[in-house]
């Protein structure tokens, strides 16, 4: 029964993702603006033949449902088109990009975790107390606070005032290492250079709390209503009748249940964190999938932006896909 | 006046002031209740605050909001050292007075965050009724279109969508409606579904009453007040998301003040003149803070069954 559930929801990730490509290819012929235009823009003078072997070699004079199945039959065998601003292959800079964005969503989902389930269990055990009411005040802040703003002022605080921290970018020159997973925090580990490692992590923090401040105080309260409810059920009334310690009681029967909500929001905030990127990391400077994307926005690079935009929507319907699948194994009572 | 007229108006005045009655002393117990929660009157009171100064914005700016004195360009605010009493938060790097641009700004935020919000209901509450209420083939393509817009985050369709359409205030509105309404869109839809099976709508039915005026009348009522709380919440959300696009360049384009873009191109002062970025944001902040504060509150009075939601 479940195996059907699960075949089920990955089939109706196909519609989605066709009913996107659809999307993405309607917004791209409405839009005002001829892209061989953009493209010769800057050429100067440029002859009709010039023009017409263009829009010939970007399929542009073919009828629109030509043009539709041609983009539909390269999008299914993978092939994004081509930058104009890049010269290069979009799936080529989408995976160039990628192990930058990836690392910076890791480290800010772990910035989220380390801050808000602490602060959530800590609430919930000690819920309508001073403490609790202070940390669900600072969850509110955090869930209000516009991420790019956050990050401006951490950088004029901890870079410009009190210069501890770099501005921008995700290492200083000078470091070299090999790359084996993309990540610098794993590589320049596995190279065992150290230094590099340190000035990695120095990088990468102001921007990882960044992004991370939001998801932390959403997970703060959902952690701590998640536990709250938790608390109050029957096995851990009986897991203290036993006589278990009260910290045990929380941290290994009641957290491994209360865990759950927790477990799903941060799958279904991948994508929340993936949008946040585009602004963090135009904010810090940082060289991944956001910041190619609004460099592709601003240049009028629409090959580019399509790719992106396409890249993104896989990611979020396979993330959801993914939770939904999870979520059918940790939730007994979905288990029919 | 008509003999007729007369007559009519006696004959419904009753019913009419009964209705009114009733809906005065919804409202009285609205603010008792609101009394109850502090914050979330200290929010709506400042919100109130904010929409007031979004008005009456051209009388209360102290300086011009667009254009200054290049001679007097970044002034740090009066507290600080060569800061003076004529710039309190100082001024930009075109000489322009800062508190002006920000009292000016936060007539971008309301007037595109109220916008957005309202026809992000309007839309999509419509949608939603009819859709729950007829089924069929409506109903599938319009619950297929949500599900494609859900499956993208909220920002990144926005970013993408003021993309493809270019810069400016009614684009703005069109993406952040076309993506606000789905969430409208859901809940007016499984109220309509489940209402439209229960005896009453039927009774209505067979009395020959209007699919519409059902709809509006039975239907409607049962969800107003979570559809405000909602709303409410989103209200906030739209104006960050306004902002946000503003920051990148996408939104409200100068020299029409906004904080996002007064943030953006403070950034580039970052070394020198720290106050550029911080007051916007500053200010961003709180009006975003007063919102979901008062929201929240709204959610406890109206809508006890969302709590903790």
């Amino acid at each position: 029964m479940r195996f059907v559930k699960i075949i089920e929801r990955v089939l109706l990730t196909i519609p989605i993702m066709i009913g996107v490509a659809l999307l993405v290819f309607l917004f791209m012929r409405l839009t005002p603006g001829d892209p061989v235009d953009m493209m010769m823009g800057d050429a100067g003078n440029v002859s009709e033949k010039e023009i017409e072997a263009l829009t010939a070699e970007l399929n542009l004079d073919k009828p629109l449902h030509v043009q539709l199945t041609m983009y539909l039959s390269d999008l299914i065998k993978g092939d994004l088109g081509e930058s104009y601003t890049k010269r290069k292959p979009v799936t080529e800079l989408v995976f160039e990009t990628l192990p930058a964005t990836v690392e910076l969503a890791l480290a800010a989902t772990f910035v989220s975790l380390i801050i808000g389930i602490p602060i959530g269990v800590i609430s919930a055990v000690k819920q309508n107390k001073l403490i609790d009411r202070v940390s669900m005040g600072g969850s509110f802040l955090g869930i209000s606070m516009p991420p790019f703003w956050l990050g401006i002022v951490l950088i004029l605080l901890f870079s410009v005032h009190f210069g501890l921290m770099p501005v921008k970018g995700r290492i200083d020159f000078g470091y070299q290492f090999p790359t084996v997973t993309g990540l610098y925090v794993i590589d320049s580990l596995l190279a065992g250079d150290f230094e590099a490692f340190k000035n990695v992590v120095k990088h990468l923090v102001l921007p990882a709390v960044t992004l991370g401040a939001g998801m932390g105080a959403i997970v703060a309260r959902v952690t701590r209503s998640s536990m709250i409810e938790t608390l109050r059920s029957d096995y851990v009334t009986l897991a203290r009748a036993k006589g278990v310690k009260e910290w045990r009681v929380i941290v290994i029967h009641a957290l491994r249940n209360g865990l759950i909500p927790v477990v799903t929001m941060v799958g279904l905030e991948i994508g929340v964190l993936l949008s946040g990127n585009m602004i963090v990391e135009t904010v810090f400077g940082w060289p991944g999938l956001g910041r190619l994307a609004v460099d592709g926005i601003f240049n009028r690079d629409y090959p580019l932006v399509q790719g992106v935009v396409m890249f993104y929507a896989f990611v979020f319907v396979f993330a959801n896909l993914i939770v939904d699948i999870l979520y059918t194994y940790l939730d007994p009572k979905l288990k029919t | 006046m008509s003999s007729k007229f007369n007559s009519n108006a006696t004959i419904s005045f009753p019913d009419k002031s009964f209705w009114w009655q009733k809906r005065l002393n919804d409202v009285k117990s609205f603010f008792k209740s609101l009394r109850e929660h502090p914050s979330a009157m200290i929010g709506g009171i400042i919100v109130l605050i904010f929409i007031l100064m979004a008005i009456f914005s051209p009388f209360i700016i102290p300086h011009s909001s667009t254009s200054g004195n290049l001679e007097n360009r970044l002034a740090p605010p009066m507290w600080m050292e060569g800061g003076s009493g004529e710039h309190i938060l100082g001024t930009d790097e075109q000489g322009i007075d800062i508190l002006s641009r920000i009292i000016h700004g936060s007539r971008v935020s309301i007037v595109v965050g109220l916008l957005a919000t309202v026809t992000s209901v309007v839309v999509g509450t419509t949608l939603g009724l009819i859709a729950g209420y007829y089924r069929g083939w409506f109903d599938n393509v319009v619950s297929r279109v949500a599900d494609i817009i859900l499956a993208f985050p909220f920002l990144i369709f926005a970013i993408f969508m003021m993309a493809f359409l270019g810069p400016g205030f009614m684009n703005l509105i069109f993406a952040l409606t076309f993506i606000g309404w789905v969430e409208f869109f859901r809940l007016a839809r499984g109220e309509s579904l489940v209402e439209h099976n229960k005896e009453y709508v039927e009774a209505a039915k067979s009395l020959g009453r209007r699919s519409i005026k059902i709809m509006v009348d039975e239907i409607l009522p049962n969800i107003v007040q979570t559809i405000f709380v909602l709303a409410t919440l989103r209200f906030g959300y739209m104006i960050i998301m306004e902002a946000s696009l503003s920051f990148l360049g996408l939104g409200i384009q100068p020299p029409t003040p906004a904080w996002g873009s007064m943030i953006a191109s403070g950034r580039d002062y970052m070394f020198n003149a720290w106050w550029l970025s911080t007051f916007p944001g500053l200010t961003l902040l709180i009006l975003v803070l007063s919102i979901n504060l008062f929201g929240e509150g709204l959610r406890d009075i109206l809508d006890p069954k969302m709590k903790g939601k």
